[in-house]
């Protein structure tokens, strides 16, 4: 299983597959529709996505769970993770910005000037 | 460079104090409100998309128009701009004739400057499509990241794939949020997102991103658009926590730190929360005061001051040229004869363009003939001071104030040179209007005119009437039974404008106004009869001869290169020396009349074959002209007789012959020339007998007569 994190919603996707495998496709789509207000390709899209990750497995339209829920959330990491963005654009753009990834000295002054701050 | 960039790029350098002025005052006034600093970018997003603005004398903007300096330099330049490479070494290119030149790529001049304004346009399309697929793309990427979303409620959505939370949609805005936000935290960001819609942010950042692909390439937009964005958010920020608490306050801060995420800014969509600039934001938030009430008075005050001294445009100079180009050439015409005469003169001028050429793009050239005269006023006569038709070519320029100002006044140098000078200087097709001299007697008229009414003279006829001289007055002085005695008027020689010189018959050695030539420019042709001088050219002061026959010496014809309508008669012979007098008849001035009847008496400019007519029955005598030149004798006065002069001595018989080839014979009797009717072929014809009387036709040279004659009666 690779990448470790499930969106909030991705969590609640998985919830209901966890709760309900193993189950057809078809059902899950309508599931989705009725809890999430999702599209069926949307739910395609996502359960896709989260086979790749090695979540679940959908053999032949039987949606199936490679790794349980409580497994899962001993694993989980609260990395906060950065932003992939930045390869994205002309190095002079992003540069000219200034906004650079906040370090964690960053992270932790602003921290500090919150903390700090009375009303006066 | 066509106008719309000239004015795109004169709005962006307008547009650039205002941003450098907006900087400044966005720097001292830290602490003001940043809702009245988006004012001021709102201020700048309209110079740099309106062309139009007010002029006033406070405008702080300087009255320089870079674009237009830059594109003149580029015309003045001899390189050439436009070529197709042929191969390497070799190019083709047209020149302003049209004619297409190959050669060598060393051998040609590049004008790198006009090939640079010429891209200028293609440039610039790439540009603004460059930022539009920029814009597509992010969007794009935008819409992949929000794959595993779920409505909330309202228009509130939570998305997994989001870093930071965003407003989509103009017409009905979402709001987008990251998952990971708790429900406290998701409160204040939903505020702050509302406050955006508010304000309608969602609409003015995609605005101003548009504003920015116009002007991508000027890099003051850029900054003003990166320090927008931050000012939205900073304005939004102030908006929803102006009413919070120290603790909300230190939440909000928090929920800003803690949503921030690397982003770039040119998402031309979304509006975000945590993207700009966290720091300053949370210690924007931290300090906010609400603004004391003089705070925002003057900030608004410096607003005003900005939007005067940098959005208005500085008041234009006096346009550099004249209106029109006609309003233009009039002075320069004027100028030219006024440089020459004092003050006191009259100067006007009267002009027709034969053609109008444009040979560069602000340039204009106009071929024209040109009248102009100096003029005083003496007894209430016009007096001339100088007068002048010519040939001229002016070359007008066309400023960019869309004034014109002169680039050169050019006219043909005197004599041998002024052909030369015209050939090379006017187009082909003008030349023989040139050079053949459609009479310009129109614009010489109107100058005239123009002077006669300036002066307030009473224009004099110009052409004196045909028939009135010279005159013969027919007054009767004496009558016997045998002849009249009448008083002729000595001829006058009328030297009026239209008429250059008088025709006038041969006289023997009075010399009358006109030309002088000296007879040894004509050219001789030997032994021939009559003897003819020459075919060939003979200038005499601006005209142009080029056959005279001469007669006897006595006479000459010349022929004019319209030989039909110019013939110049030289008539008359300075004894002892080699001077002929040259007068210029034209035809058109003179009419024999339909007929001479009873009571009538007709004149006529002069002729050189005069014959008189004697009415026997009325006891008139008149003289009658026409152009024939068949020399028959010459009559002299003597004793009061007419008599005959030169004629040989066994002839007895004589006839003249009239331009359309009528023959008038004559015997000559010891009473002189008695008109032989029968003879002559045409008698019905005879056009001074249409009443039947009978008249006697004597023929003379003479132009000067002398002394009363005696008429014999038939």
């Amino acid at each position: 299983m690779s990448d470790y994190r499930l969106g909030a919603i991705e969590a609640q996707f998985a919830d209901i597959i966890w709760k309900n495998e193993p189950l057809s496709s078809m059902e899950l789509v309508k599931l989705c529709e009725s809890e999430l207000n999702w599209k069926k390709s949307t739910t395609y899209t996502v359960l896709r996505r989260l086979c790749d990750r090695g979540f679940f497995v959908n053999d032949s339209s039987t949606v199936k769970a490679l790794i349980s829920r409580e497994e899962f959330y001993s694993r989980q990491s609260e990395e906060f993770v950065e932003d992939s963005f930045k390869g994205s654009l002309p190095a002079f753009l992003a540069a000219f910005t200034k906004n650079k990834t906040l370090s964690k000295e960053e992270i932790s002054e602003i921290r500090r000037m919150i903390d700090s701050y009375e009303e006066g | 460079m066509n106008e719309f960039f000239t004015t795109l790029l004169n709005m962006s350098f307008a547009s650039s104090l205002l941003i450098l002025a907006v900087i400044l005052v966005r720097f001292a006034f830290k602490k003001a409100p940043k809702a009245l600093l988006c004012i001021l970018w709102a201020l700048v997003g309209l110079r740099l998309i309106c062309p139009f603005t007010f002029e006033s004398r406070l405008s702080l903007v300087p009255d320089t128009d870079p674009v237009t300096k830059i594109t003149e330099q580029a015309e003045i330049s001899q390189g050439i701009s436009e070529f197709e490479t042929i191969d390497k070494d070799t190019v083709a290119y047209k020149t302003q004739t049209g004619s297409v030149i190959v050669t060598q790529k060393e051998n040609v001049e590049i004008d790198y400057l006009g090939l640079a304004l010429k891209s200028v346009p293609y440039v610039w399309a790439g540009g603004v499509g460059v930022m539009g697929v920029l814009s597509v793309i992010s969007y794009i990427r935008l819409r992949k990241s929000m794959v595993v979303c779920l409505h909330k409620e309202g228009n509130i959505y939570r998305c997994d794939g989001i870093k930071s939370p965003f407003i989509l949609g103009v017409i009905r805005p979402k709001i987008y949020l990251p998952s990971h936000l708790k429900e406290d935290e998701q409160r204040v960001v939903v505020a702050h997102e509302k406050a955006h819609i508010r304000r309608l942010d969602h609409i003015w950042k995609p605005l101003g991103y548009m504003v920015l692909s116009v002007h991508w390439f000027n890099p003051l937009v850029w900054l003003a658009y990166a320090l927008l964005c931050r000012d939205i958010e900073g304005a939004c920020d102030e908006y929803v926590i102006r009413k919070m608490s120290t603790e909300e306050k230190k939440f909000y801060s928090f929920t800003l730190l803690s949503c921030s995420a690397p982003r770039h800014l040119l998402t031309a969509c979304p509006v975000a929360f945590g993207e700009v600039s966290v720091k300053s934001r949370v210690k924007n938030v931290l300090s906010y005061k609400k603004p004391a009430l003089w705070i925002i008075i003057s900030a608004l005050l410096v607003i005003s001051l900005v939007a005067v001294f940098f959005m208005t445009d500085p008041v234009k100079k006096k346009p550099v040229g004249f209106e029109t180009p006609e309003e233009l050439i009039h002075q320069v015409i004027l100028e030219q004869e006024e440089s020459n005469f004092s003050s006191q003169y009259f100067v006007c001028e009267a002009h027709e363009i034969l053609l109008t050429e444009e040979t560069r793009s602000t340039y204009t050239t106009y071929y024209m003939w040109v009248c102009s005269g100096a003029f005083a006023e003496k007894d209430n006569e016009l007096e001339e001071g100088s007068y002048g038709l010519y040939p001229a070519a002016i070359t007008v320029k066309k400023m960019s104030d869309n004034s014109y100002t002169l680039e050169e006044f050019w006219i043909p140098r005197d004599g041998d040179l002024y052909a030369t000078d015209i050939k090379e200087k006017f187009p082909t097709e003008l030349h023989n209007r040139v050079f053949n001299g459609t009479t310009q007697d129109s614009l010489s008229d109107e100058v005239e005119k123009m002077a006669l009414e300036h002066f307030s003279i009473e224009a004099k006829p110009l052409k004196p009437e045909v028939g009135e001289y010279p005159r013969f007055s027919g007054e009767i002085i004496a009558v016997t039974d045998e002849h009249y005695l009448v008083k002729p008027v000595e001829y006058e020689v009328i030297m009026g404008e239209s008429y250059e010189k008088i025709y006038v018959s041969k006289c023997d050695t009075d010399f009358l106004e006109g030309d002088i030539i000296n007879v040894n420019y004509l050219p001789h042709i030997e032994d021939s009869d009559p003897p003819f001088i020459s075919t060939e050219f003979v200038s005499l002061r601006e005209k142009v001869f080029d056959r005279i026959e001469a007669y006897d010496l006595d006479f000459y014809r010349v022929y004019t290169q319209n030989s039909q309508q110019d013939v110049a008669y030289i008539t008359a012979y300075e004894e002892n020396t080699d001077n002929i007098e040259v007068y210029r008849y034209s035809p058109e001035t003179y009419m024999p009349p339909e007929n001479i009847s009873e009571g009538s008496s007709h004149s006529y400019p002069y002729n050189f074959s005069p014959y008189l007519v004697l009415d026997y029955s009325t006891g008139y005598a008149n003289f009658a002209y026409t152009d024939s030149f068949c020399i028959v004798g010459f009559f002299e006065l003597e004793d009061n007789r007419l008599k005959i002069n030169g004629i040989e001595e066994n002839r007895r018989h004589f006839f003249i012959e009239d331009p359309d080839g009528k023959e008038f014979f004559f015997d000559l009797t010891d009473k002189g020339f008695v008109f032989d009717k029968e003879a002559s072929a045409f008698i019905d014809d005879f056009p001074y007998s249409t009443d039947g009387k009978n008249y006697d036709v004597y023929l003379s040279h003479k132009a000067v007569f002398e002394g009363p004659w005696q008429l014999s009666v038939k």
